[in-house]
């Protein structure tokens, strides 16, 4: 065959090969977005679509002031509540087991400039980047509870996977009595996930705080994840089946937390040894 | 052949944006979440030029790709509609034929024709789209509910659109 007839092949199928080429790159970008640990794609457009819906986000963030302030004020007030039952209003001794756990995780706001909650993946996009110190594998939580960990970042954005996510796995535990489970969203409602792992026999009931556990570099022990909704266990079944309506409200988030753990490379290269 | 670019566009811009900023923040009853841009594509002219349909679907669905952290699914569903549309459009081509560079719309074909032509597109798109986003047997069921009651939904804006902007024939003729 000369070049001459592979030329007018191509020329003749050309709509074919477009297609096919275009299809291909487009699972290409599908195939990046997917593996966690190779989110280049993402920071590389984090800039560009983040200025686009800060845009957006200044405008209509004018329509929610009334309910932002609420939920402040609430976190105030539960905050001035446990400040007093720790302090009792007196001045606190210099070196606490509290306050050392506060030094080790600094505690950075930040705001929400899109948050997805329909999809099978779903992603927020925040308003500080590198150069605010973010880094991919922080946690985030807000003040209703824990929302997601930071997979990339650009210098004025970044990305955040949100608890309403296939690949995330968060360690939580029942508060009640500190038995361990873990939390997964099975991808139907963005208020609803699944607690799993967690043994039979357990005094759970209906209406149960569940917390993380602490044990990750993402989330120091006890942010709030959730209440038990609803609760079921197998005849024989060595676990329970555990609904938990989240406590972060995804489709009204519009601040949050970034949390930096002072010992997290450490934790995490005493962890990559085992 | 007469294309009119501004008006390209300008629908172009303003299905990005709804679908950006407005639509992907919808979820109805736990399941559909409407999907209006491939109203793009089906409204472009019958005999555009293959190669232009497919780059104009690409870079469409990247762009939205790029709002909604999809990687590229949107352009891959778009590509396979546009890739798709003139086998729709042959096989529910009326006994005369198309005029040369007439755009299918609510206006000039009749209701029931043009949503036959969006249902039959809007199924391969959201098909796809579903498909790539759970990417798991274990979730058909999940991914035929979704699909279906979207399909549903974006068919009714995509029918509202029609109405409230091209149903004057004057406009509809441009």
């Amino acid at each position: 065959m000369s070049v001459r007839s592979i030329i007018r092949f191509i020329v003749r199928y050309h709509v074919f090969f477009l297609f096919l080429i275009l299809e291909s790159l487009a699972l290409f970008f599908i195939y990046e977005q997917k593996t966690f640990h190779r989110q280049r794609m993402l920071a590389a457009t984090a800039d560009m679509s983040g200025r686009v819906q800060e845009i957006y986000s200044n405008v209509t963030s004018y329509l929610v002031l009334g309910a932002v302030n609420d939920s402040l004020m609430a976190e105030m007030a539960r905050l001035k509540m446990k400040a007093r039952q720790a302090g009792g209003g007196r001045p606190e001794p210099a070196v606490r087991s509290d306050t050392l756990d506060s030094l080790i995780y600094r505690f950075i706001p930040a705001r929400v400039i899109s948050s997805d909650y329909t999809s099978f993946n779903n992603y927020i996009l925040i308003d500080k980047g590198s150069l605010d110190a973010i880094h991919p594998g922080m946690g985030v939580t807000s003040n209703y509870g824990v929302v997601g960990i930071v997979v990339s970042s650009s210098p004025h954005f970044s990305r955040v996977m949100s608890l309403l996510h296939h690949d995330i796995q968060i360690s939580a535990r029942l508060a009640k009595n500190g038995q361990l489970a873990s939390l997964v969203w099975e991808g139907r409602h963005p208020q609803r996930a699944a607690l799993r792992y967690l043994t039979y026999p357990s005094p759970v009931a209906v209406g149960d705080t569940i917390v993380t556990a602490g044990s990750s570099t993402f989330f120091p022990g006890g942010e709030l994840l959730g209440t038990v909704e609803k609760m079921e266990l197998e005849p024989g079944a060595d676990f329970y089946n555990i609904t938990v309506k989240l406590s972060t409200p995804f489709d009204r988030l519009h601040y949050v937390y970034l949390i930096d753990y002072a010992l997290q490379k450490e934790q995490e290269s005493l962890e990559e040894e085992l | 052949m007469k294309i009119n670019v501004l008006r390209l566009f300008f629908q172009f811009l303003v299905l990005v944006l709804l679908q950006v900023l407005v639509l992907n923040k919808i979820l109805l009853f736990g399941y559909a979440t409407p999907m209006v841009y491939p109203l793009f594509i089906l409204s472009l002219p019958v005999n555009m030029p293959r190669w232009i349909e497919l780059l104009l679907a690409f870079f469409m669905g990247l762009l939205i790709d790029l709002f909604s952290n999809t990687g590229g699914m949107h352009a891959f569903s778009l590509v396979l509609l546009a890739f798709a549309r003139p086998v729709i459009l042959a096989l529910m081509s009326p006994k005369e034929g198309y005029d040369p560079g007439e755009i299918p719309s609510l206006y000039r074909q009749g209701p029931a024709w043009f949503s036959v032509y969006a249902v039959l597109a809007l199924f391969i798109h959201h098909l796809a789209f579903y498909v790539l986003e759970v990417f798991s047997i274990a979730y058909t069921s999940f991914i035929l509910g979704r699909t279906l009651a979207s399909i549903l939904f974006s068919l009714l804006l995509i029918l509202l659109i029609e109405v409230i902007f091209f149903i004057n024939p004057k406009r509809a003729g441009l």
